[in-house]
């Protein structure tokens, strides 16, 4: 049963939609991704236009964080003060990023540009997973301890000027790294329709040494809010919101991932989580040998308006 | 194509020629005509390089020439101007794209049109579609379209004996579109040169009883731009320098080929079949990224590469239902669109989380 989406104006099978939702879901209920960085390439294997397939996967980012986001409130794990500069951070990430999804596309080089963004984001976070899985499998088997920072160390981190106080972190650092890592995550959110928070989580962890707990509650409210931003951006700026198929991707994804979140409980993740790695590091590969071989057609359309 | 692609690269002569000759009978018709020899005088110079008049005088002047009437060969034409200026080979060799006029595009045909005079003995064709809007719903994947027509005062003794030749041309609405072509910068492909075209149909389906160059020559394919090499297609002004001509046939082939792989520009040769000694029907089908907007039917009539007679029939393509009110909403109301789907994923997520709750409880 195929249906037709009125913004990225292609016709997909309902089916396959559902089930990709459902899929993405899954992954990102079993570990804890928000699933955007594999959501949006898979569209554009499909056929999406790749502006359509950031900004639809922005949306399906914020139904999933949504939930996740209120769970962290109800659990005290958010650092609201923490939370605001990543998000005002966020804000000029994502305006910065939604006008340069503008300008790339006016120019005509917005899939190559997205595409682009993927490769290096796919295959850096496939390699930092695998690497991550294969050592976290030798730690259970083996005896090994943690290279974690112990907190307390200084870095040039607290060297820096406009120090606040985050009572909740219990933390007295520099406004401007969390602002910064706000804002690079806000650009990430707007041209590729992901969350952020495989970049947000380790950073907050080991540059700004949080609490592993209020790490995941902060960064999954940040990602809720700036993703929603990203959205509104993207439907105001550049009309690439597809509200069929991000209700297709959403049914499918929020069953998906409550039905992941039980299932990742039961089994063990460590090796599946290497099987993610290579299925991240396959996606980045794929796209970069489309850039990089010579193209079977040199030439391509544009502005289909 | 290469004679097209030979025009397109000296749009300055071809437009000079065009605009001067095409004016010259208005010249006598009086003073009515006096203003828009003038209009074409200042296009002639326009092309030259000066403006005197502005360059709005020489972009108004293409739409407003005459519209190519095709006629009943050897009868006399009821517009007796029009019929002069039609005729080819008048300033430049006979067949020379150089001097082809476009002919205007009737853009929203209202009502079927015909365009052959009413002579008795005349064969004439005319035909209709299955049906005339085709709506563009949520399930839309593509449709079927039959289109029956009739040739009056056919002297056709077999349906099947060949004696006419019909082509059939269903047209999208004219678009502007960048043709980009990739090179290598840094290893990587990247989008760098780019022509755009103006006047490119979106959607061209071609269906004729045998193969187009056996129905009727270059020219007359050209004259009624039957045919993807045929169709005329113009350079969009404010490119800078006009490119070469390899280089531009290059972009055109490209663009006609990435249209045919997009399944926009179908060709069936052997798509049209007799029922009857005067009556024909042909199936065409619309793909499911049939662009929006209004289309044209074509239908020719040729015999041994005569042309006979043509008759337009409109179709409407128009989104309906949600595809309809999604679009529209998107585009015309994109702050609350975009506040609606946030809206949607967040009371997605909440219900789901809320849903899995009470199951855990």
């Amino acid at each position: 049963m195929y249906v037709y989406l009125p913004i990225a104006q292609v016709s997909l099978n309902i089916f396959l939609l559902l089930g990709l939702g459902g899929a993405v879901g899954m992954l990102s209920g079993m570990f804890g991704i928000g699933g955007g960085f594999l959501l949006t390439p898979m569209l554009m294997f499909l056929g999406v236009p790749a502006e359509v397939a950031v900004a639809t996967g922005a949306n399906q980012v914020v139904g999933t964080s949504v939930a996740g986001a209120v769970a962290q409130w109800r659990r005290n794990n958010v650092d609201v003060e923490m939370g605001l500069v990543l998000i005002a951070g966020g804000v000029v990430g994502v305006v910065a990023g939604v006008e340069a999804v503008r300008i790339m596309r006016a120019m005509g080089q917005v899939e190559i540009f997205i595409a682009l963004c993927y490769v290096v984001v796919l295959t850096s976070i496939g390699m930092i997973m695998l690497i991550e899985s294969v050592r976290a499998l030798r730690q259970s088997r083996g005896a090994g301890i943690s290279a974690r920072p112990r907190a307390g160390q200084h870095t040039w981190i607290q060297g820096l000027p406009l120090r606040w106080r985050f009572h909740r972190s219990r933390l007295y650092v520099s406004v401007v790294p969390p602002f910064l890592l706000g804002l690079f995550v806000g650009v990430l959110s707007a041209i590729m329709g992901v969350g952020g928070g495989f970049i947000l989580v380790p950073a907050m962890i080991y540059l700004l040494r949080m609490e592993t707990r209020i790490v995941i509650g902060t960064s999954v409210l940040q990602i809720a809010i700036v993703t929603a931003l990203a959205t509104v951006l993207h439907a105001v700026l550049n009309q690439t919101v597809d509200l069929l198929l991000a209700l297709l991707l959403l049914l499918g994804g929020v069953l998906g991932a409550e039905f992941g979140a039980r299932l990742g409980e039961k089994l063990s993740t460590e090796q599946l989580r290497i099987f993610l790695a290579l299925l991240v590091l396959a996606m980045g590969l794929r796209l970069f040998i489309d850039l990089a071989l010579v193209p079977r057609e040199a030439f391509s359309l544009g502005s289909r308006a | 194509m290469s004679k097209t692609a030979r025009a397109l690269t000296f749009p300055n002569l071809r437009l000079m020629i065009m605009s001067v000759r095409g004016r010259l009978p208005m010249l006598v018709s009086g003073i009515a005509g006096f203003r828009r020899w003038l209009r074409a005088v200042a296009c002639a110079l326009a092309a030259l390089g000066f403006a005197p008049f502005g360059s709005q005088w020489a972009d108004a002047q293409t739409p407003a020439q005459p519209q190519a009437q095709p006629q009943q060969p050897g009868q006399p034409s009821a517009r007796p101007p029009a019929a002069a200026q039609r005729t080819p080979g008048a300033a430049a060799p006979p067949g020379s794209a150089v001097t082809r006029r476009p002919p205007q595009k009737p853009r929203i045909p209202q009502k079927p049109e015909m365009t052959t005079s009413e002579e008795a003995k005349g064969e004439r064709v005319i035909a209709d579609l299955s049906s005339r809007i085709v709506p563009i719903q949520s399930d839309f994947s593509g449709a079927r379209l039959i289109l029956f027509g009739v040739v009056e005062n056919s002297r056709q003794t077999a349906p099947e004996s060949g004696f006419y030749d019909v082509v059939v041309v269903l047209e999208g609405p004219s678009e502007e579109i960048a043709v980009r072509r990739k090179e290598r910068v840094a290893g990587i492909w990247l989008n760098s040169k780019s022509l755009k075209f103006r006047d490119v149909p979106s959607y061209y389906a071609i269906i004729a009883s045998r193969p187009l160059e056996e129905i009727a020559n270059e020219r007359t394919l050209d004259k009624h731009e039957i045919g993807f090499n045929h169709v005329y297609v113009e350079i969009a002004p404010g490119q800078g320098r006009n490119p070469a001509a390899n280089r531009l046939a290059d972009f055109r082939e490209a663009l006609i080929r990435l249209k045919q792989r997009e399944g926009l520009y179908r060709e069936d040769q052997y798509g049209i079949a007799f029922v009857g000694n005067s009556l024909f029907r042909t199936t065409m089908y619309l793909p499911s990224n049939v662009p929006i907007g209004t289309f044209r039917a074509r239908v020719f009539l040729f015999r041994e590469g005569v042309f006979l007679s043509q008759y337009t029939a409109p179709l409407n393509i128009e989104r309906a239902g949600i595809e309809r009110i999604a679009h529209t909403f998107a585009y015309d109301q994109p702050l609350l669109y975009g506040l609606l789907a946030v809206f949607l994923a967040v009371s997605a997520g909440l219900l789901a989380s809320a849903a899995f709750r009470k199951k855990l409880a």
